[in-house]
């Protein structure tokens, strides 16, 4: 099953068993979803539950807001993250905000679907990252799909639950093989262990978990070493326990994320290393982020902003023979 | 030489098919390069050379799987890294040098698949000077000892926990005792490490907690525990029942097992599920019935196999069966020896044991476990995996085995 497949899968139990699911957003009726992840909706239940909507952001996450304060169950679909910013006003000063504002007397459950992240030459305006700002709103719950048993599992739980969810998907992602355990009880909070090793603790969300699985068994030849790969999954709030114990197994921390290293979202994920783990830390920690420029069109310079197999495997190879691995 | 292997992308990867190469043998690669396609039991991903260089053998056919880690392709660096190393990254006239022929398109594609090295690469990991990292810090707190005395002893500036962890060790222990703590797999923490602590007090300790002394399991031991374990995962279930073997009792020139293995290759032979076995997702079926027979002394279980058994007559198949025990003896078994079952039969019989049931060897469909003979019966207990085999077809199956060890046909040799 592939990972657009999986997302869709959930989407059509939970609307198939919840007539108060609704979705709306830019093609995601007739069009089947500018990644195809409602395709066939629109031809199951109908347009009043499969919503095209124009281009407007604030309207999409705005109406969605209002649907979920009226007892709808909405997914607002944005094309890609760097569209959401129209819609942020939204966002945080509603959807995160109302309950609170309300004394708990209104309840969102909604969902707002979040493709995004450096595709191929979509440039600056089409390529960022925004979960460091995401999750830096209290109030919301941010999931993030690399893996596609997990996009299943996580997008439903996200729908059926009553708080309001930012579910990241990755652009490149969406073709991606996988198989999915439908039997399974999946808590989304929960990091995924990838791999287990003993040495060094690589931690990472999104698409940079396959580069990093793709780097690993150079990274092990090079440093005779053993990695532990960890997908943080949901990345507010932070399963820490999981990566608490990692660490003191490992006593070496590389966080390893796409988008730009000043501010980048890994900053929380060191920072509560350096607080919380500093006396299991043997080696400075590293991390590996996309430089701090506007992602360029120049698909080579595109790559050279961001991290990649191979330049993961050569920086932590470094790194570990400077830092006694 | 370079060598690419199957990588591992997923945690319970343990092999890996390959759906398509995208290079050829005698093509250059750069760093980067997508190389071929693979898929895990999860997903399909690119494969990416990590070095630059010439593809100089490609080592497994595409469709083909492999085990993680198996060799795919051998790049030849060579002739590779020092022309592209040498070049600047993004060097456009590189492309003149190829013959004017080459299509433009051909051109294109291969500066798609080429990506960056970070050029700025060994400025950016910070290189440290001096200092001692916090766990290295706090293990030398806990047991007392002066940082500075760790460091004259490990002769560097930037500590780590292991440097520490040498240094209470070489403090604390002498050479000889160290290596009889590592034969025990002791911690030196055992110990209060408040003064030299000699061979006698570990070997007190030793004693008055009568730690054993571990041995490192042997590949063949390894190989077994894998095997045992992955066949504890099927999907089994037993049919008990007894065989009536006055007829082949009677024979005492051949063993029972050769008798069985006999009876048994010709039942497998109407049934074909007892020839399946499962392999990459699809179903093989053999033309010929080979059975795996569990051989063993106290140390050491092997799975030979009686290749074609339903070909064979009972005096091969007893050869055969002597042969295992002298390979056995002898300590002789080569893999070949292992492969190509798809049943097995484990006799504990001329142990006494009445009756017991018998876990399924490697990828084979079924096991039958035999005992010793009761008044003229054998309880005959088979395990099968029921992914192949429903219980409707194991019960005929077991039907067809009682009515053949009692037709007189088959012992007339």
């Amino acid at each position: 099953m592939l990972y657009r497949e999986a997302l869709n899968k959930a989407y059509d139990e939970v609307m198939a068993a919840d007539d108060t699911v609704v979705t709306l957003g830019e093609d995601v009726g007739l069009y089947g979803g500018s990644f195809r992840v409602t395709e066939g909706l629109v031809e199951k239940y109908g347009e009043k539950r499969v919503i095209d909507t124009p281009i407007a952001e604030l309207s999409i996450v705005g109406n969605a807001v209002g649907m979920a304060i009226g007892g709808l169950r909405p997914v607002a679909e944005l094309m890609t993250g760097n569209f959401s910013l129209l819609a942020f006003d939204q966002i945080i000063n509603h959807m995160a905000k109302l309950r609170y504002m309300s004394n708990g007397k209104l309840t969102l459950p909604m969902v707002v679907r979040f493709p995004q992240g450096v595709s191929k030459q979509l440039a600056a305006q089409h390529s960022e990252s925004y979960e460091q700002m995401l999750c830096a709103v209290p109030g919301l719950k941010v999931l993030s799909v690399c893996d596609v048993n997990y996009a299943y599992h996580a997008l439903k739980h996200a729908i059926l639950s009553d708080d309001p969810y930012i579910f990241i998907e990755h652009e490149l992602l969406y073709n991606k093989k996988g198989e999915v355990d439908f039997s399974q009880k999946l808590d989304p909070f929960k990091a995924r262990i990838v791999k287990e090793g003993s040495d060094i603790t690589i931690v990472s969300y999104l698409k940079m978990v396959d580069d990093v699985m793709l780097a690993v068994p150079e990274i092990e030849k090079e440093l005779e070493c053993s990695c532990e790969v960890i997908d943080l999954c949901s990345l507010n709030p932070v399963d820490y326990k999981t990566l608490g114990e990692s660490i003191e197994k490992t006593s070496r921390l590389v966080m390893v994320e796409e988008d730009h290293k000043t501010g980048g979202y890994g900053a929380q994920i060191v920072s509560w290393a350096a607080e919380e783990m500093f006396y299991a830390l043997d080696a400075a920690p590293l991390r590996l982020a996309g430089e701090d420029v506007p992602i360029p069109y120049n698909r080579k310079l595109e790559l050279a902003s961001i991290p990649t197999p191979e330049s993961i495997a050569l920086k932590v190879i470094e790194w570990g023979k400077k830092n006694n691995v | 030489m370079y060598e690419i292997v199957m990588p591992q992308l997923s945690d319970s990867m343990d092999e890996g098919k390959l759906i398509s190469w995208k290079v050829k043998e005698g093509q250059k690669v750069n760093l980067g390069d997508v190389i071929a396609e693979v898929e895990s039991d999860k997903a399909i991903m690119e494969v990416q050379s990590f070095k630059s260089g010439v593809v100089a053998e490609i080592e497994v056919h595409e469709g083909e799987v492999v085990p993680v880690g198996h060799v795919i392709a051998k790049i030849n660096i060579e002739n590779g890294t020092a022309k592209t190393t040498e070049e600047p990254e993004f060097q456009e006239e590189k492309h003149e040098e190829k013959p004017k022929e080459k299509k433009i398109e051909q051109v294109q594609r291969q500066e798609e698949q080429k990506t960056i090295k970070p050029e700025n690469l060994k400025a950016s990991i910070k290189e440290v000077k001096s200092g001692i990292s916090p766990k290295a810090r706090a293990k030398a707190a806990q047991y007392g000892i002066d940082v500075e005395k760790v460091e004259q002893k490990a002769g560097h500036k930037v500590l780590h926990v292991e440097d520490v962890a040498v240094y209470l060790r070489e403090h604390y222990f002498t050479p000889k005792v160290l290596k009889l703590l590592d034969e025990y797999g002791l911690d030196i923490a055992t110990f209060t490490l408040d003064h030299k602590i000699d061979i006698a007090e570990v070997q007190e300790f030793i004693t008055n907690n009568e730690t054993p002394l571990p041995k490192k399991l042997s590949q063949m031991q390894k190989a077994i525990i894998a095997n045992v374990n992955a066949s504890a995962q099927k999907p089994i279930y037993h049919l008990y029942e007894y065989v009536d073997a006055k007829l082949f009792l009677a024979k005492e020139e051949y063993s029972i097992t050769a008798w069985l293995i006999k009876i048994f290759a010709k039942v497998m032979m109407e049934h074909e599920a007892f020839r399946s076995r499962l392999k990459n997702d699809a179903l093989v079926t053999y033309p010929n019935a080979s059975i795996a027979i569990a051989v063993a002394d106290k140390k050491d279980l092997y799975m030979p196999v009686v290749k074609d058994a339903n070909k064979c007559s009972i005096d091969e198949i007893a050869k055969q069966l002597a042969g295992f025990k002298n390979k056995l003896q002898e300590k002789s078994f080569t893999a070949e020896d292992m492969q190509g079952s798809s049943f097995g039969i484990s006799n504990l019989g001329m142990l006494g044991v009445e009756r017991f049931d018998a876990m399924i060897n490697k990828d084979d469909a079924a096991i039958t476990a035999i005992g010793s003979a009761v008044n003229g019966k054998i309880s005959v207990t088979l395990t099968a995996d029921h992914r192949l085999i429903n219980g409707y077809e194991a019960a005929l199956f077991i039907q067809d085995v009682k009515k053949e060890a009692q037709n007189p046909l088959n012992f007339k040799e």
